[in-house]
C-alpha cells in the first residue's frame, strides 16, 4: 500500500490540452496580427488621405480669385469633390487632423483661412461629440482641437470642465477658455479655487501674449483674492501689461503674509519704478528678513533720489546681513556715479510731477505764483552768480581783452557739439534746489577757509596768479593738442580750488612722501610760483614779497613750514626751482609741445624712468627739448636717464649738439652755457649747482637703483625701509651740506 | 521663360504640401524632399537656384546640408532655413553658416514667398 501514490494522467488529456494552448496562443497572436494590421491600414488609409486632402486644403487656401474661366471651372470642381469626400467619417477626421496640424505650422493669412475653412466645413461637430466621451483622453483632444481652431462658440460648453473632477480636464479647460475669448481670463481668475501651478501661469502668459487685440482687465480686482495664486498671476499679469494704476494696491500687499507674495510686490514696484512706494518701502525696511530688504533695495534702485543717500549709507553701514550691506553699497555707488542730485533714473511719476508743478495757474493778477520756497532762491541765486564769478576765467591778466562772445566763440572749437537728437535739459525744482544747497556748501567750505581779510572781488587778479602777463594767445591753434603751459595752468587752478582749506591733508601727503620715497624732489604738482614769485625768488631778500605770498596762501606757508620742520630747506628751494618759470624759458615752452609733457605731469618716477626708455623709438626733435628740460628734474635718475635718452635720442635723429641750439639758445641744448647760467642765477644762491649735484647724484642714484633691485626682488618691507631710509638721509645731509657751502 | 527651380526640404507632409502648393502658385518649380538624405542625393544631382529647408529632418538636419552645399558643393546658392523658434537654433550661427533668411515657425507661406523673391531678384541683380 501505498500513502501517497502518482495521479495517472492519460497522455491522450495531455495532447488535448497542449493544443487547447496552441490554438489559444495561435489565436491571440492572430489577433494582435489583426488589431496591428488594421491600425497600419488605418494609419496608411489615413496617410493617404492626408496626402489627397492636403492638396485639396492647399488649393482652397490658395487658389487665386483672379483666375481665368479655365481654372475657376476646375476651382469648383474639385470643391463639388471635395464635398463629397466629406460624407465620410474617416475623411472628415482625417481632415480635421490636417487643418489642426496646419493651424500650428503656419501664421498670417493662411492661419486665419484655414480657421475659417475648418468652421465653414463644420467639422467642429466632430471635436464637440469628443466632449461627450466617456474618456478623458477623448475629451481632452476635443477641447485641444476647440481651442486651438478658435471656435468661440464651444466656450459655454468647454467652461463646465472647469470644475470637473479630473484636474487634467480642468487645466486643459482652464487654458482653453483663456485662449478662446478675452473674457476668459477674467472667468478663470474669479473660478480658481485651487493652486495654480508655474507651467500652467506660464502657458496662460503665453497665451494672452499670442492674443492679437486682447485688451488686458484691471489685474488689480484679483489683489485681494484669497486665493495666493490668484494674486501671483495677477502680479505677473500687471507686470506683463504694465498697469501702472495698480501700483497703489500693490503696495498694500508689502505687508502680505506670504514673502512670495512680498516678493512679487517688490518686483512690481521696481518693473513700474512708482516713487510714492518710496517711503512705505524704507518703512518696512527695518523690520523685513534679508531677503524682503534685498527686493526693497531692487525696488528702490530706479526710484532713489541723490537726497536717500544718508539712509542708504546707513542701510550700508549697519545692516547685519552682509548681502545687505552689499547691495546697499551698491545702490550708493550708482546713486553717486550720476552724479547729479535727481533719482537714478527719471519715473513716470517724476514726470506726472514735473508736469504738475509746471502747471502752475495764474493767480487772479495774472501772474504765475512763486514756490513758497522762493525767500531762498534770491539768496541762492547771489550765491550762484558769486560762485560763477569765481569760476569764470579772467583773461584780462593776459592783456587781452576778450568777451565772453569771443569765448564762446572759443569753446565751440573745443568742444563737441551737442547731438541735435538729445533732448534738451530741463532741471526739476528739486535738482535745482539740491544743487543749489550743494553751491552753498561748498561757498561756504571756500569762505571759511579764505582769510576775512581777503576781499574776493579785489584779489581775483591775484587769486589766479599762475598767469604770466608775457604769455599770449594769439599762436594757440585749437586744433592741436593744449601746450604744456596751458596743463600745468589748469592742474594748478584745479588744485587751487580743490584743496582751499585742505592744507592739513595736503601736509600730511607730502609728509608719507617724505618719509618713505624721494618723489618729494618731483614738485610739479606744487607750482605755486609763477612769474611774479620768480622774481621774488631772485631776490631772495626780499622777505615781504614772500609773507605777502604766504599771506594769500596760507597752504603754501603750511607747507613750507612742515619742510623746514624737516631740515630740508633745500626742498624748499627745489619747489620755488621750476624750470619752466624762468622768464626767458617761458617764452619758449608754447613754441612746442610733447606728449610726454602729459605723462611726466602725473606719472610717478618708475613709470617716467620706464618711459624715457620709449622716447627714443618715437621721440622726435620735441621730444629732445623735452628731454632737456628734464636735466632740471629735482630726481637725479631721472635726470641721469634724461641725458642718457637725450643722448640716444639725438645719434637716432643724426644731430650735432650744435644743432640742437634753439631760438634763443637755451632750454634743450644740455651744453648750452647760457642754459646754465639762467639757472644759475635764479638758483646760485639757494641750491647747489647742477655739474655738482649731478654727480652726487648719480654716485646715490646707483645705491637707489640697486635699492630698487632688491625691492623688486624681496618682497620683505622690513628689510628695505631702513636702507631706503638711510639712502634718503645721506641724500639731504648731501643737500644740506651743499647748500652751506653755496651759501658759503 | 522657364521658371525658378526651389528644392523645398520638409519633413512634415502637410505643411510641406501646403508650402509646395503656395510657391507653385507664386510662379516657381518646386522639388520636395522629404529628409536629409534625399537633399543631399538631389544636391548632388544638380543645384537648384534656391533652397528651402527645415533644420529639423531625419538623417540630416538642415544646418548640415547648408554646410555640405557651402564647403563640399562650394555652391553659393541662397538658403532659407525654417525652424520652430524654441528648437535652440541661433539665427545668428545660422547666418554664419551662410544660410541667407531664418523664417521662424509657424510660417507665413506669403512671407516665405515674399522672401524668395527677394532673394531671386537679389541673385538676378
Amino acid at each position: 500500500m501505498t500513502f501517497m501514490g502518482v495521479y495517472k494522467i492519460s497522455t491522450t488529456l495531455l495532447w488535448e490540452l497542449t493544443l487547447v494552448f496552441a490554438a489559444i496562443a495561435v489565436l491571440f497572436l492572430f489577433l494582435i496580427f489583426m488589431l496591428r494590421s488594421r491600425i497600419s491600414g488605418r494609419r496608411y488609409k489615413v496617410e493617404v488621405q492626408k496626402r489627397e486632402l492636403a492638396s485639396m486644403v492647399s488649393h482652397f487656401l490658395f487658389f487665386p480669385q483672379d483666375s481665368n474661366t479655365e481654372d475657376q471651372e476646375e476651382d469648383l470642381r474639385r470643391r463639388q469633390e471635395f464635398r463629397k469626400l466629406l460624407d465620410t467619417p474617416l475623411n472628415r477626421e482625417v481632415l480635421s487632423e490636417i487643418l489642426h496640424e496646419l493651424s500650428q505650422d503656419v501664421s498670417g493669412m493662411a492661419r486665419e483661412r484655414l480657421l475659417s475653412l475648418y468652421q465653414d466645413l463644420g467639422l467642429q461637430e466632430e471635436a464637440y461629440r469628443k466632449l461627450q466621451s466617456s474618456k478623458w483622453e477623448t475629451i481632452s483632444r476635443g477641447i485641444l482641437e476647440l481651442s486651438d481652431m478658435q471656435v468661440e462658440q464651444a466656450y459655454f460648453i468647454i467652461r463646465k470642465f472647469i470644475y470637473d473632477n479630473r484636474s487634467i480636464l480642468r487645466k486643459q479647460a482652464e487654458l482653453a477658455i483663456i485662449s478662446l475669448t478675452d473674457m476668459g481670463i477674467q472667468s478663470f481668475l474669479d473660478a480658481a479655487r485651487g493652486p495654480i501651478s508655474e507651467w500652467q501661469q506660464l502657458r496662460i502668459m503665453e497665451i494672452l501674449k499670442r492674443k492679437d487685440s486682447f485688451l488686458p482687465p484691471d489685474f488689480k480686482h484679483w489683489l485681494t483674492s484669497e486665493n495666493e495664486d490668484v494674486i501671483l498671476l495677477s502680479l505677473r499679469l500687471i507686470r506683463y501689461f504694465k498697469q501702472s494704476e495698480a501700483a497703489a494696491q500693490i503696495t498694500g500687499l508689502l505687508t502680505h503674509s506670504s514673502t512670495e507674495i512680498q516678493l512679487a510686490s517688490l518686483e512690481c514696484i521696481r518693473d513700474l519704478a512708482y516713487e510714492p512706494a518710496k517711503d512705505i518701502l524704507k518703512q518696512n525696511f527695518a523690520d523685513a528678513v534679508p531677503q524682503i530688504k534685498l527686493g526693497i533695495l531692487d525696488a528702490l534702485r530706479p526710484i532713489i533720489a541723490y537726497t536717500d543717500k544718508d539712509w542708504l549709507q546707513n542701510q550700508a553701514a549697519g545692516d547685519e546681513a552682509f548681502a545687505v550691506r552689499n547691495k546697499s553699497n551698491a545702490l550708493l555707488q550708482a546713486l553717486e556715479h550720476t552724479a547729479t542730485p535727481s533719482p537714478v533714473n527719471p519715473t513716470l511719476w517724476d514726470q506726472e510731477q514735473v508736469v504738475e508743478e509746471t502747471r502752475s495757474e495764474p493767480d487772479s493778477n495774472g501772474k504765475i505764483p512763486i514756490p513758497s520756497d522762493s525767500t531762498n532762491t534770491s539768496a541762492q541765486e547771489i550765491a550762484y552768480d558769486l560762485m560763477l564769478d569765481l569760476l569764470k576765467p579772467d583773461f584780462s591778466a593776459l592783456g587781452v581783452d576778450w568777451e565772453m562772445d569771443n569765448l564762446s566763440v572759443l569753446q565751440q572749437d573745443f568742444i563737441a557739439p551737442t547731438p541735435e537728437n538729445l533732448p534738451e535739459e530741463s532741471w526739476r525744482l528739486e535738482e535745482t534746489l539740491v544743487f543749489d544747497a550743494c553751491v552753498m556748501e561748498v561757498l561756504e567750505d571756500i569762505c571759511s577757509d579764505t582769510p576775512e581779510s581777503v576781499d574776493f572781488h579785489q584779489n581775483i587778479p591775484e587769486f589766479l596768479p599762475l598767469i604770466d602777463q608775457s604769455l599770449t594767445p594769439t599762436n594757440m591753434n585749437p586744433y592741436e593738442p593744449s601746450p604744456e603751459w596751458l596743463l600745468r595752468i589748469e592742474v594748478q587752478a584745479e588744485i587751487l580750488l580743490s584743496d582751499s582749506g585742505h592744507a592739513k591733508m595736503l601736509r600730511e601727503i607730502l609728509l608719507e612722501d617724505l618719509e618713505e620715497t624721494e618723489h618729494v624732489l618731483n614738485t610739479n604738482f606744487v607750482a605755486w610760483v609763477t612769474e611774479a614769485d620768480s622774481h621774488a625768488l631772485a631776490d631772495e631778500t626780499n622777505s615781504e614779497t614772500t609773507e605777502e605770498l604766504l599771506r594769500q596762501f596760507p597752504e603754501f606757508e603750511v607747507i613750507a613750514d612742515d619742510i623746514h620742520e624737516l631740515q630740508d630747506h633745500n626742498q624748499s628751494q627745489y619747489i620755488m626751482k621750476e624750470p619752466t618759470l624762468n622768464t626767458e624759458d617761458q617764452k619758449e615752452l608754447p613754441d612746442y609741445f610733447s606728449i610726454f609733457h602729459e605723462f611726466f605731469r602725473s606719472y610717478d618716477a618708475e613709470s617716467k624712468l620706464i618711459l624715457m626708455e620709449e622716447i627714443p623709438e618715437i621721440g622726435g626733435e620735441k621730444e629732445l627739448r623735452f628731454l632737456a628740460e628734464l636735466f632740471h628734474d629735482p630726481n637725479p635718475r631721472i635726470r641721469a636717464k634724461a641725458r642718457k635718452t637725450h643722448k640716444i635720442l639725438r645719434k637716432k635723429l643724426g644731430l650735432s649738439a650744435d644743432d640742437l641750439k634753439g631760438p634763443s639758445g637755451s632750454l634743450w641744448t644740455p651744453q648750452d652755457p647760457t642754459t646754465q647760467k639762467a639757472s644759475t642765477e635764479v638758483n646760485t644762491s639757494t641750491e647747489p649747482t647742477e655739474d655738482q649735484t649731478d654727480e652726487k647724484f648719480e654716485e646715490l642714484d646707483f645705491e637707489l637703483e640697486y635699492e630698487g633691485m632688491e625691492n623688486s626682488q624681496s618682497q620683505e618691507a622690513v628689510t628695505q625701509k631702513p636702507k631706503r631710509h638711510n639712502s634718503y638721509l645721506r641724500l639731504l645731509k648731501y643737500l644740506n651740506g651743499s647748500q652751506n657751502d653755496t651759501h658759503v | 521663360m522657364n521658371p525658378k527651380r526651389l528644392l523645398l526640404a520638409e519633413d512634415d507632409q502637410m505643411l510641406a504640401s501646403l508650402l509646395k502648393y503656395r510657391l507653385e502658385v507664386g510662379g516657381y518649380q518646386v522639388d520636395l524632399a522629404l529628409d536629409g538624405r534625399a537633399v543631399k542625393s538631389y544636391l548632388k544631382g544638380g543645384i537648384p537656384d534656391l533652397v528651402v529647408s527645415d533644420i529639423l529632418m531625419p538623417y540630416y538636419s538642415g544646418i548640415e546640408l547648408v554646410n555640405f552645399l557651402r564647403d563640399e558643393l562650394k555652391s553659393r546658392v541662397p538658403v532659407i532655413m525654417i525652424s520652430k523658434a524654441d528648437t535652440g537654433s541661433d539665427p545668428q550661427y545660422l547666418y554664419e553658416l551662410g544660410a541667407d533668411v531664418f523664417i521662424p515657425k509657424p510660417v507665413s507661406p506669403g512671407y516665405l514667398l515674399q522672401k524668395v523673391d527677394e532673394l531671386m531678384k537679389r541673385m538676378k541683380s
